[in-house]
């Protein structure tokens, strides 16, 4: 293994002190060549995972070497460079890596924007303006990407496919009907039902009891990569999406694990957690990081067929779902430009046999594909739908929400006052055909990373059948989900974005210095990326009306980057900087409910830390929900009152379910790390929220056992 | 019998300007936290700490004091400054004195023109405090009206 690293890093170093590695570099160098080797080893292993094997940046995560890279720490210094690296990363283990290592992937990340190497050891106090030894000219073989061989042969052996064989015992087929009316004790999908409701009609446990709420069983997850899993519940079984792409089913009332598949890619990546199954008929669905879907047999966790959603770097995190024998799943992973734009796909749930595709992204000469300033398809990023949909099985319709375009700021992505269809919209699709029914547009032409991605909450007051959702900017809407006309409105918190929202309309109008924004200027923006609202889900409350939402109080600056219109480009390519939002009192979590039928606040409370996971709410009037600082929490549903709380080992992110078996209820909820923005933004706000690097977990609470 | 006497409309007017002068003229109470200027994990060890300021509008006078503390460097200088919106940083509009150490105390008075009485009202002025760490604002207080507060 050490000599397969050594010879790595030689031919690394040999390849970076290659005449063609010297175009355009500049001042003499100030690391050491040997560093770049081990440079590079270092960052295979702790950050290509996020920001690409040639740097090229995905997700959240900057683009770390050419023009944008430039422009962001040009004018700073390397001990900056240093000194940020080793205090953020790698995400989740912030801050880990030996002093050495974070020098080596500075001298390797100055490489690779065309620095030349010298003979002194760059170390954390080398202090020189990154911009008078590096000029952004990325070397060739950088742009190719490096192979992960020094990181593979690191880590140790792993294993995949089923490790664990055996069969659930009576296990129940679901029906087209089950997944219409579930059985009160199942949690069948995503947010337990089409409507996405995230709530559960069991009412064993009350406000009067949840307080007697005792640990019954917990299970250790995976560690590494991002966990914001749903566990899906059956018949008594726990169908379980750890990291790493892999399926568990556990006996839920005992937490006995039944069977094993690790189909997966193990986890690289601190980002895109799977965040829900699927179940219909004998059949498990998961559609994993790498973007592609499985079908495992339910009773044994055999894999039946797999198929390709789309190529590398794509990627699946929302969660699939099943509508008539067909799976329906999204994509994310669509920030760089390529020939494959952003879809929503449906394949035959006993086959796989692929049936429809559906691109988020409006392509030129198709419905909408005007609206990208005249840009080629292969320069139309984004539009990622990385939250499941719902459905109403009477319209025969699928909700979806989409994403923002990419680059983050219409200045870097030069399409300005471009609308950019079908970002930052909800979708009406025919589950059976792909074809849309209709779209409504929340915010056209979005730059700030304000996703209007989330649940569409499907919830009817008489003959009114209506859609509610809530974006990253915090406004919570309503549209009538036969026709797509918008309803109403209400700023869940305090918003800078819009100088106007129309009330009859919902037309929103954007703060002037957004619409006449450059690259490379600062630009505020409340609430910033982490939300608002992000993936942390909603509840609604069907008994109450009232729909809960945990929301996230903190703004940014970001300034957008130049981005070179050419293939493998765009990204984000923004920087941020982080503040709390003013009149908080540095309360960066917010839990409030709206009565859904006249959009008015029902109560709203705030604390310090946000909020990591969804709501779940019951027909006993309680609801439960998880925070950063690691509190997990049960409260009145009608008053917001906290009636139970308990200290968990980490971060309580993920989405919380309940389910019941032989009777009794249960509450799971998952302890977790990599949980994109709304994990993220608090790390930097917090310093004094103390958190391990390890600790992904599953817990099942229940009240005591009668006797 | 009794007799009422109506008292002149001009004295009436008097009387009630008299009265009432003190109400419609009655200062205008604002304030807000000393939060950490926007920073990034790299700078955010330069941004700390906390500290309240209060300001109070008297016709187009406005009277600023603050005290802040737990700086990690020296504080340098304080201005008044007017942003687009809440949360929106802008420029400075005049300039407030701070004690040049971590802990110390802000104050100042400033004429306003009627657009800077309005960005008031509308949460968009900020007394920004530098420090020898962070010249370029290690913290910020946006002014809101203090029943909203």
């Amino acid at each position: 293994m050490r000599s397969t690293r050594a010879l790595v890093m030689s031919i690394t170093a040999l390849m970076f002190l290659a005449p063609g590695y010297a175009n355009g570099q500049r001042a003499s160098g100030v690391f050491a060549s040997e560093q770049i080797s081990v440079g590079q080893s270092e960052y295979l292993e702790n950050c290509a995972g996020c920001h690409g094997n040639n740097l090229s940046g995905g997700n959240d995560s900057p683009a770390l070497a050419g023009k944008g890279f430039m422009q962001s720490w040009g004018p700073r210094t390397t001990k900056a460079l240093y000194q940020f690296i080793s205090t953020a990363m790698p995400v989740g283990n912030e801050g880990n890596l030996s002093s050495g290592a974070y020098a080596d992937i500075t001298a390797f990340l100055l490489a690779a924007n065309g620095a030349k190497p010298g003979s002194q050891i760059l170390t954390g106090s080398t202090d020189v303006r990154i911009g008078s030894v590096a000029d952004g000219e990325v070397p060739a073989d950088v742009q190719k990407g490096f192979q992960p061989a020094g990181a593979a042969a690191s880590r140790p052996p792993e294993r995949h496919g089923l490790t664990v064989a055996a069969m659930v015992p009576r296990y129940t087929p679901v029906t087209d009907e089950m997944l219409v009316h579930p059985a009160e004790g199942d949690w069948l999908m995503y947010r337990r039902n089409y409507q996405g409701w995230s709530y559960s009609p069991l009412a064993q446990i009350t406000p009067s009891n949840v307080g007697a709420l005792q640990l019954k069983w917990s299970w250790a997850m995976n560690e590494g990569g991002a966990s914001e899993v749903t566990p899906i519940v059956h018949d008594g079984v726990m169908f379980l999406s750890n990291t790493s792409n892999t399926v568990q089913a556990l006996n839920a009332k005992t937490g006995e694990l039944i069977w094993e598949n690790r189909i997966g890619p193990v986890a690289t990546v601190a980002y895109g957690g799977t965040r829900s199954l699927a179940l219909y008929r004998d059949k498990v669905y998961v559609a994993t990081t790498d973007a592609k879907l499985y079908a495992l047999d339910a009773p044994t966790g055999r894999v039946v067929w797999h198929v390709e959603i789309a190529p590398p770097p794509k990627g699946e995190t929302g969660g699939v779902m099943v509508i008539h024998g067909k799976v329906l799943v999204g994509m994310m992973g669509c920030d760089n430009y390529s020939t494959v734009n952003c879809h929503i796909s449906a394949y035959d749930a006993q086959t796989g046999k692929p049936d429809w595709v559906f691109y988020t992204t409006a392509r030129e000469g198709t419905p909408g594909g005007d609206t990208w300033n005249s840009l080629p398809d292969t320069m139309r990023a984004g539009t990622d739908t990385w939250i499941a949909g719902t459905y109403d099985p009477e319209l025969n319709t699928t909700y979806w929400g989409v994403a923002q375009a990419k680059p983050w700021m219409r200045a870097s992505r030069q399409t300005y006052g471009a609308s950019v269809l079908y970002s930052n919209a909800t979708l009406a699709l025919d589950p059976d055909t792909g074809k849309l029914k209709w779209y409504y547009q929340h915010i056209p032409g979005e730059s700030l990373d304000l996703d209007e991605v989330f649940e569409r909450v499907l919830i009817d007051h008489g003959s009114q059948k209506t859609l509610m959702t809530i974006g990253k900017d915090g406004v919570l809407w309503k549209l009538d989900r036969v026709s797509g006309k918008f309803l109403g409105e209400k700023e869940t918190l305090f918003q800078n974005i819009f100088s106007k929202i129309d009330a009859k309309t919902g037309e929103v109008t954007y703060r002037p210095d957004i619409v006449n924004q450059k690259t490379n200027e600062w630009i505020a923006s409340c609430p910033g990326p982490e939300g608002g609202h992000d993936w942390q889900s909603t509840s609604y409350n069907q008994p109450s009306d009232l729909l809960i939402i945990p929301l996230s109080q903190s703004c940014i600056l970001m300034r957008g980057h130049d981005v070179d219109l050419k293939l493998g480009s765009g990204g984000t390519a923004a920087s941020e900087l982080f503040y709390f939002m003013p009149g908080t009192h540095r309360n960066m979590g917010k839990l409030v409910a709206y009565n859904t039928k006249d959009m008015t606040e029902a109560w709203s409370f705030q604390q310090h830390a946000p909020f990591l996971t969804a709501v779940v709410s019951t027909g006993g009037g309680v609801a439960f929900i998880g925070d950063f600082d690691r509190m997990f929490k049960a409260l009145d549903v009608k008053t917001g009152r906290i009636l139970w709380q308990t200290r968990l080992g980490n971060t309580v992110q993920g989405y919380p379910v309940s389910f019941s078996v032989d009777g009794k209820q249960y509450i799971a909820v998952t302890t977790g790390l990599g949980g994109g923005s709304p994990e993220q933004k608090p790390t930097t706000l917090l310093p004094e929220v103390h958190r391990a690097s390890t600790g992904q977990q599953l817990y099942v609470f229940a009240l005591p056992d009668a006797g | 019998m009794m007799t009422r006497i109506r008292a002149p409309r001009a004295a009436t007017c008097l009387i009630s300007a008299i009265l009432f002068a003190p109400l419609s003229a009655a200062a205008q109470q604002f304030g807000g936290d000393l939060d950490p200027a926007p920073h990034d994990i790299s700078t955010r060890d330069n941004v700390v700490g906390n500290g309240t300021v209060h300001a109070t509008l008297s016709g187009d006078a406005l009277h600023i004091s603050g005290n802040f503390s737990g700086l990690s460097s020296p504080a340098t200088t304080a201005h008044l400054k007017m942003g687009a919106a809440m949360g929106v940083p802008g420029t400075a509009i005049s300039e407030l004195t701070a004690t040049r150490a971590a802990d110390g105390e802000i104050s100042g008075d400033v004429a306003l023109d009627q657009n800077e009485i309005a960005a008031l009202n509308k949460g968009a002025l900020y007394v920004e405090l530098d420090s020898a760490k962070a010249p370029d604002g290690n913290s910020w207080a946006w002014l809101e009206n203090a029943e909203g507060h």
